[in-house]
């Protein structure tokens, strides 16, 4: 599989009362062709700031650092002037953002708006891009009589297609998908993940799949990169990292998921609170709260090394025979 | 889990266990002059005994949230009956109400709404106690501390000056289920308490409730679409659809030999979305049905002790059953 996506040194970082905090902190990541990678994290863990600065979308206090690259198909889009980002948007990269019913204008029906994502780039008719929308609509599942329903006249189901339809009608070389099912019922989730993969399938689809549901990722993703307090703590094939994960984080994250078959087993949580980005320890930003943590932990901060053949872990506990 | 199962056994879905019963409930929500009535939730019969947590199970618009509402005496326009403590609460005034409040608590889904950001930990807190008048400051000022501390919040002089902006979500849940406990509540209706936080922070909380109800003997009624979660920390399960309840059984026996078309959907859901794992059951899963189910049948009919199905096909006797199996 060749590379897509290549981020390289990503740093953004917000300005606060309190001072500046890197809430993306030397990320480096990339997507292959026809690969589903997904980005996990808790809540103010960067992963949202990570999408949005891929999409350069970082408005102030935020700004991205300079010295970062962003490789999409071997074009570096974080030299281009940001004029040029708008043209960019929806045809190189899109997003699907976190809320599909505020990301829906509530006054134009949908069949409107998919052609609208057409429409704005140039080249197609109105009436060219409406029949276009409407071939992606019934793509994503919408059945033909409900095209020119709505926003409101639709199920978070459908809304949430028809923002997934948005996103590849200009058949994007990435697409972003930040948090894609959260805030629907299971049994749409579970139909909603289903689609991606068929587009997957059907349009060989490279995406960046960002999520705070370890278990929900490792199912479509090809690869997951796990992130804690601005950084990548661990990368790997997916179904590997859950399997096995290494990090003690990762590990943390996978006791934490309640399974509905086989013996039931104690939820574990983390004790401990979330990361402060404003005081982080000196050492590993997971020491505070890590079961598996030594003295160097409190002094050591932690790089991503390979530790075996495409898989990474930012973790002393494995960093120890390169060391000696 | 000796104790949960004999807890379960002795309640049925209408007479079941003394701390709160409710009968036939009825929600209609009128549309004035429209299209008539929408009916929220229809004939929904269940118990929950002292100590016993029962997951309320359903998707969005299932009726689960109204049930609890109901329950709170929070719904003008309910009918049946809704016994709590053997009192009736239904049609009680306001006033009376209130006093029944006491006993029985409510934690809210977003811990980021359900705090006034105006005012500090321990005024929140304490709150409750000063509308119901209990103790005086020095008392009061004890139980706070002792609620902080039984939901991790220690210590709890760290947390009794900060405004819920200072606390992180699994912080603010924490102090909401401390709201809800100050009082030794007998039943706490919790509406999806855990929807909104991180799944590190998620089996902290839960934690907590399991916690307290095995030293305090509390009742529970988790509202949540979650069977996963369920199965961690419910003794019951109750499945609702359109407003109905659909299926009620012990937890395991719901999970291991789910009845109802619907509640094996949810599971082929929950299945779908779990990582790949070696034991799966592959249930017939048919979309387009989910609406019909609710019609089939109305009433709960017992098919294995203590487990309920409303559903015509599940409940004929010439029907193999698959047997239990038993998984501890």
């Amino acid at each position: 599989m060749s590379t897509l996506l290549e981020v390289r040194g990503l740093n953004t970082v917000y300005r606060t009362t309190e001072g500046q905090i890197r809430a993306v902190d030397g990320v480096d990541l990339s997507v292959g062709r026809g690969e589903i990678l997904g980005v996990v994290g808790e809540s103010g863990s960067g992963k949202t700031t990570l999408a949005t600065s891929l999409m350069r979308l970082i408005k102030p206090p935020g700004r991205i650092l300079k010295g970062g690259e962003m490789l999409l198909d071997g074009e570096d889009l974080f030299r281009l002037p940001r004029s040029e980002m708008p043209a960019r948007r929806g045809r190189d990269l899109a997003l699907i953002p976190q809320s599909a019913m505020h990301a829906l204008n509530p006054v134009i029906p949908v069949d409107k708006q998919v052609a609208e994502a057409i429409t704005t780039h140039g080249e197609a008719s109105r009436k060219a891009a409406l029949r276009t929308a409407r071939e992606r609509l019934v793509e994503v599942g919408i059945p033909p009589e409900r095209h020119s329903a709505y926003p409101h006249e639709l199920s978070g189901g459908m809304r949430q297609r028809c923002v997934i339809a948005m996103a590849i009608v200009n058949e994007p070389k990435l697409v972003i998908a930040d948090e894609p099912v959260s805030g629907l019922d299971v049994v749409v989730q579970a139909r909603i993940l289903r689609l991606i993969s068929d587009l997957k399938e059907s349009r060989s689809l490279s995406m960046m799949l960002v999520s705070h549901d370890l278990p929900t990722v490792t199912r479509v993703c090809d690869r997951i990169a796990v992130m804690y307090a601005g950084r990548i703590v661990e990368t790997g094939e997916a179904r590997t990292v859950f399997e096995k994960p290494l990090h003690p984080y990762t590990r943390a994250l996978v006791e934490a998921v309640p399974r509905v078959r086989g013996p039931k087993q104690d939820l574990q949580s983390i004790p401990g609170d979330p990361p402060d980005l404003h005081h982080l320890p000196p050492g590993c930003n997971f020491e505070p709260r890590c079961p598996a943590a030594f003295a160097d932990c409190k002094t050591v901060d932690p790089s991503l090394e390979e530790v075996e053949p495409g898989r990474k872990v930012a973790c002393l506990l494995y960093h120890d025979d390169e060391r000696e | 889990m000796m104790m949960n199962e004999s807890r379960s056994s002795t309640s049925s879905p209408g007479s079941g266990g003394p701390l709160l019963e409710v009968k036939d409930l009825d929600v209609c929500f009128g549309a004035r002059g429209r299209s008539g009535e929408v009916a929220a939730v229809r004939g929904v019969s269940f118990g929950i005994a002292p100590g016993e947590i029962l997951g309320l199970i359903g998707e969005s618009g299932s009726g689960k949230t109204t049930v609890a509402r109901a329950v709170m005496g929070l719904v003008r326009s309910a009918t049946g009956s809704v016994r709590f403590e053997g009192r009736e609460m239904l049609g009680l005034s306001e006033r009376a109400l209130r006093k029944v409040r006491r006993r029985l608590h409510l934690v809210f889904q977003d811990p980021y709404d359900s705090l006034h950001p105006g005012m500090r930990v321990r005024e929140i807190v304490e709150e409750a106690m000063k509308i119901h008048r209990v103790g005086d400051r020095a008392s009061r000022e004890a139980a706070i501390s002792a609620a902080l501390e039984e939901v991790d919040l220690t210590p709890s002089s760290r947390f009794t000056g900060r405004y819920p902006h200072q606390l992180s979500g699994g912080q603010r849940q924490r102090v909401a289920v401390a709201r809800a406990m100050v009082l030794d509540p007998a039943l706490v209706l919790a509406d999806e308490p855990t929807s909104m936080l991180d799944l590190s922070l998620r089996s902290g909380i839960l934690e907590i409730l399991k916690r307290h109800r095995d030293t305090h003997g509390t009742g529970y009624l988790f509202i949540t679409h979650d069977l996963a979660l369920a199965r961690h920390l419910c003794d019951r399960v109750a499945v609702m659809l359109g407003g109905r309840l659909v299926e009620l059984g012990p937890t395991e026996a719901v999970v291991a030999t789910p009845l109802h078309p619907y509640t094996r959907m949810l599971l082929q859901a929950v299945e779908e979305l779990a990582p790949p794992s070696s034991s799966r059951a592959g249930y017939p899963i048919n979309d387009q049905a989910q609406e019909s189910y609710a019609t089939i049948a109305s009433g709960l009919q017992e098919v294995a002790p203590g487990h309920y199905v409303a559903c015509y096909e599940m409940s004929q006797p010439t029907l193999d059953r698959p047997t239990t199996e038993k998984e501890e």
